[in-house]
């Protein structure tokens, strides 16, 4: 009687998914190890953090309410010199008020006038190609970020790119309740002597 | 195993050998490294971080307007300015040695007396000069004693113009420079004959 042969089944290793599970190892190592690598690399990388600096602008845009907002450029400088110079009598806190009360009165704004302003920001810009400009918007927490989407927009919307701007909260009143206002007189960049305005909180 | 598969070992172990490698360089470069930068962190060591406080809000600086510089110069739109001519006075008389000290007033006028012109002798040549500074005005910004003293026969400078005593007017805000400019009105004179004495 002849044995039947039984059908032996080949042992063999699966070649396809070691591999795929190798490519998968070395491409993990691979990666893993550049990410570590990175910060020996790149240690004395300078990594911009926020300075506990003065808010330098050429702008402020404080807005006040949705519909509301306050004005600040170089043509306050000319109040607040005229206040200093007439009203130095005072004592400091109602020169501050003086300069408030003043300010507030000539450059509070609509905000459909807004649009106007923007726009001649935007010419300016514009025709001064080489001139930089930096808007500082103030906002308070209840003005929905919407209105400051809005004005970002408008700045950026120029020629020469050369507006730039910064967000920062605050309100009215902490302008209003500011330790002082004053004249500064600078010297900037290009070497011009500057009479700009300080606002200390 | 087929022939065709046991093809592939020798690929398979030098795959196996680098990852090996891999690992090991990555369990060095691990060793190496500080302990806190290993580690990942914790929700509550993130919560303890302050966050900075950015520009503008200890305080704003508004940029205000260039303040432009004020220059103390002859003021030229006025009317009846004269001008002095270096080569006539030269050739009038080269030995010319005249000194004038004169008085800047609050208008800007140049003012001087006879007895502030020292002529030594050279009349002609002095008269020239009077004629001419008796119509100098300058910009009102400046006032106080200036001098001027030609003197000719110089083989260094010919003419000094002492401005040292000349002083800012009090209205003037002290914030506004003044830049002294042209301050005096002499055609024909070489830059190297002329000497400006100020501080």
């Amino acid at each position: 009687m002849a044995f039947k042969r039984k059908f032996k089944q080949k042992e063999s290793v699966e070649l396809v998914s070691m591999i795929d599970m190798i490519f998968i190892l070395l491409v993990f190592f691979l990666v893993t190890s550049f990410v570590i690598r990175t910060p020996f690399q790149e240690r004395g990388m300078y990594v911009p953090t926020p300075e506990n600096s003065l808010g330098r602008a050429q702008i402020v845009i404080q807005f006040i309410d949705a519909d509301r907002f306050f004005w600040l450029d170089e043509s306050a400088s000319a109040i607040v010199t005229d206040i200093e110079n007439n009203f130095g009598y005072l004592s400091p806190s109602r020169l501050r008020d003086k300069m408030i009360s003043e300010l507030l009165n000539q450059n509070i704004f609509s905000f459909n006038q807004l649009e106007e302003k923007l726009t001649q920001l935007r010419r300016q810009a514009d025709q001064n190609p080489f001139t930089k400009f930096f808007v500082l918007i103030r906002c308070p927490n209840e003005i929905p970020y919407f209105y400051i989407i809005q004005v970002m927009a408008r700045l950026s919307d120029t020629s020469y790119r050369n507006i730039k701007y910064g967000c920062v909260g605050g309100t009215l009143h902490q302008i209003r309740q500011c330790r002082r206002i004053y004249t500064v007189y600078d010297t900037d960049a290009q070497g011009n002597r500057r009479q700009n305005i300080r606002i200390d909180f | 195993m087929t022939i065709y598969k046991l093809k592939f070992l020798p690929i398979m172990g030098i795959f196996v050998f680098f990852v090996c490698l891999l690992w090991g360089w990555r369990a060095y470069t691990l060793w190496r490294l500080p302990f806190d930068e290993v580690q990942i962190p914790s929700v509550s060591q993130e919560e303890k971080l302050e966050i900075p406080p950015r520009p503008g809000i200890q305080g704003i600086l508004i940029t205000g307007p260039v303040i432009e510089p004020l220059r103390f110069t002859i003021d030229l739109s006025k009317a009846g300015i004269r001008s002095l001519n270096w080569r006539q006075l030269q050739t009038v008389d080269p030995y010319t040695d005249v000194k004038v000290n004169c008085h800047i007033d609050d208008q800007g006028r140049l003012v001087f007396s006879q007895a502030d012109l020292l002529m030594e002798g050279h009349t002609e040549a002095g008269m020239m000069i009077q004629r001419a500074l008796k119509t100098w005005m300058y910009k009102p910004y400046k006032t106080g004693t200036i001098r001027f003293w030609f003197n000719l026969p110089s083989k260094g400078k010919k003419l000094v113009i002492d401005i040292i005593e000349l002083k800012r007017k009090d209205d003037i805000p002290e914030h506004i420079p003044i830049y002294d400019g042209q301050i005096h009105l002499i055609d024909g004179i070489p830059i190297n004959h002329l000497y400006i004495v100020k501080k």
